[in-house]
């Protein structure tokens, strides 16, 4: 196993061969940061690809700095380009909502894993948050999620920072709703 | 409250983290190329390879209508179009028949000389004619008979033919030379006999051989080109007006989202043909049309008066009648007898009559269902582009019935959403021509 320093000086300076690496070991990471913004996972999909693209262009400009964590670092600076690249893709298409329920197959459950209940509630709260309103789902996700301030969402979404406050409060009142909901239907089904 | 939300948020933070989402294939290589080629994204690369697709597509089926047109073109300058093969076989007549205007000429001129039914007999088989000449030869003297231009012997042994009636275009000439006034000699009857036939025959290639003759003589070569003999003997005019009706099913799709219930089409055609190969058609459909698209591929503008300001439209169902007129060429790539396989293309208007519209939306996060039903006879002017091939087989005189797969690809959208509709059906229709 390479270490990251090496692989992040091999990507400075263009290396496929360590490019790739980088690739294979933060695919399913970027995935998960995309597929919570992107609603349709051919399109999460893309949009990683996009990330990738623009990272490995950009890796000249990434200073790993004097600390040990590098990788720490790193991971930072991706996910950064990752939710900048799926709020592009988002604008795109005018953060109009998609439709369509999420396929069953884009979902990895393992059926011996003692943790398969929390998994199971860990992918219905991702469901949850995908089926918010685009504006709700991305202020939600920036601020609660990925640790944005409202000025900070403001100027990556361009919108004010109390329209920022009050998408944020109602994808809040939306999601304690559908929790409820939730909640309810397990007890009726035990 | 903030320890609800922040207990919440962090629900989700660990939710985020650990959820379990199936990791994507290696999709290594388009970052690689991507990178290589420095321009672009996947999406963008992505899209770019569904516009090439198609563009693939449109250009190979255009590729192929050519290459179909010019096969069918060269299979029948190589075998001989009826049209052609008639021409061929007239000039073929043509020779024979001088050759035997100047065996009974001379027979007449020297009525001494016998002249036995093996030379008299006006018989084409033992030159290199084909079936085809045969034929022609057979259908041009019934035609004459058609014309009442058959002439009879009247009376006995050494009767006068004073009863014939030589047609006035007739040449001159070439009558008297074969019909003498008076013959009186059961001899010169036969030989007369034979010469009236001949004579009879020599009319009618005549006047189906005008047009291989040069300019200057009483038919010329474009009046002849203009109609072409079919088998039952008949003269048959290429050019003209023909009408008809067509009718069938189709289903609707938006930007490949799936299938709804099927539509239809019914309405009247029109068309005149040009040439052989070719025809320009019209017509006045009534199609039903019905579709289903997610709210992304729905132009709001139009609705967003009359609906909340807020509103975010999810999906939608919809129908809509609309007439359509279609203008298209109709091309024959292939004839054989009476059937032609051939391909259209043209565009399409569209005069949209009503729409109906079922709408699922959400409103201030509540989602909500809305129908709208919508009359105001939009005009969409060249609406689709249309392209078609067909099958089409002639049913005795009563005109030809055709079976045709179609599909309508979108060029601009209709409806109050202004969807990009693409159709693809088939039309069962039925022609006849109007000459």
């Amino acid at each position: 196993m390479e270490n990251i320093t090496n692989i992040i000086k091999g990507c400075k300076q263009h290396n496929d061969k360590y490019q790739r690496i980088i690739y294979n070991q933060y695919r399913g990471f970027a995935l998960k940061i995309v597929f919570r913004y992107i609603y349709r996972y051919d399109k999460a999909v893309d949009v990683v690809n996009d990330g990738f693209v623009k990272l490995f262009r950009s890796f000249e400009k990434f200073e790993p700095g004097d600390d040990a964590d590098h990788e720490k670092k790193f991971m930072g600076w991706f996910k950064r380009i990752l939710v900048n690249t799926a709020i592009d893709e988002l604008r795109r298409g005018s953060m109009l909502p998609e439709i369509g329920g999420i396929p069953e197959h884009v979902w990895e459950i393992k059926d011996n894993s003692q943790n398969a209940d929390h998994l199971l509630l860990y992918k219905d709260l991702i469901v949850l948050i995908k089926e918010l309103p685009p504006t709700c789902r991305v202020v939600f996700n920036l601020y609660a999620i990925d640790g944005y301030t409202h000025s900070e969402i403001a100027d990556m979404i361009k919108i004010p920072v109390g329209t920022s406050k009050s998408s944020l409060s109602r994808a809040r009142s939306i999601l304690q709703n559908r929790i409820k909901k939730m909640e309810e239907e397990k007890l009726c089904r035990m | 409250m903030s320890d609800v939300e922040n207990n919440m948020d962090d629900l989700f933070r660990r939710a985020a983290e650990g959820y379990p989402l199936k990791n994507a294939q290696d999709d290594w290589d388009t970052i690689a190329s991507l990178l290589k080629h420095n321009t672009g994204s996947a999406g963008d690369n992505h899209r770019k390879k569904n516009l090439k697709k198609y563009s693939i597509l449109l250009l190979s089926l255009s590729l192929l209508l050519l290459i179909a047109g010019f096969i069918a073109n060269y299979s029948a300058n190589k075998k001989g179009s009826p049209v052609a093969s008639q021409v061929e076989s007239k000039v073929k007549a043509e020779e024979i028949k001088e050759k035997d205007y100047n065996d009974v000429t001379a027979a007449v001129a020297a009525p001494d000389k016998k002249i036995t039914d093996k030379q008299q007999r006006l018989n084409y088989t033992n030159d290199d004619n084909t079936k085809q000449d045969r034929l022609n030869t057979r259908n041009m003297t019934r035609l004459s008979k058609k014309r009442k231009y058959h002439y009879n012997i009247s009376g006995g042994g050494g009767d006068n033919i004073a009863s014939e009636k030589i047609p006035a275009n007739y040449e001159s000439g070439v009558t008297e030379q074969m019909f003498p006034k008076k013959i009186s000699n059961a001899k010169g009857f036969i030989q007369i006999h034979h010469a009236s036939e001949y004579a009879v025959n020599d009319f009618v290639l005549r006047q189906s051989i005008s047009s291989v003759q040069p300019a200057g003589k009483k038919e010329n070569i474009t009046a002849e080109k203009k109609a072409s003999v079919n088998k039952n003997g008949k003269a048959k005019k290429i050019q003209g007006i023909y009408l008809g009706f067509m009718f069938g099913a189709s289903v609707n799709q938006i930007k490949t989202q799936g299938l709804r219930k099927p539509g239809y089409d019914i309405g009247v055609i029109a068309g005149y043909q040009i040439s052989k190969s070719l025809s320009l058609e019209t017509g006045f459909m009534y199609d039903r049309k019905n579709y289903f698209s997610s709210g992304e591929y729905f132009d709001m503008s139009k609705l967003s008066a009359t609906m909340p300001a807020s509103m975010k439209l999810l999906s939608m169902e919809g129908s809509c009648s609309v007439f359509e007129i279609p203008v298209k060429i109709k091309y024959n790539l292939r004839s054989k007898g009476n059937s032609h396989f051939y391909s259209t293309a043209g565009i399409s208007s569209y005069i949209m009559t009503n729409e109906y519209n079922k709408y699922r939306s959400v409103t201030n996060g509540t989602e909500q269902n809305i129908t709208g039903k919508y009359s105001d006879n939009a005009r969409y002017l060249a609406a689709a582009l249309d392209v078609s091939l067909g099958y089409e087989s002639e049913i005795g005189s009563y005109g030809n019935i055709r079976i045709e797969p179609y599909l309508q690809i979108p060029l601009k959208g209709i409806g109050m959403g202004s969807l990009p509709v693409m159709t693809a059906g088939l039309h069962i229709g039925f022609t006849r021509p109007i000459r």
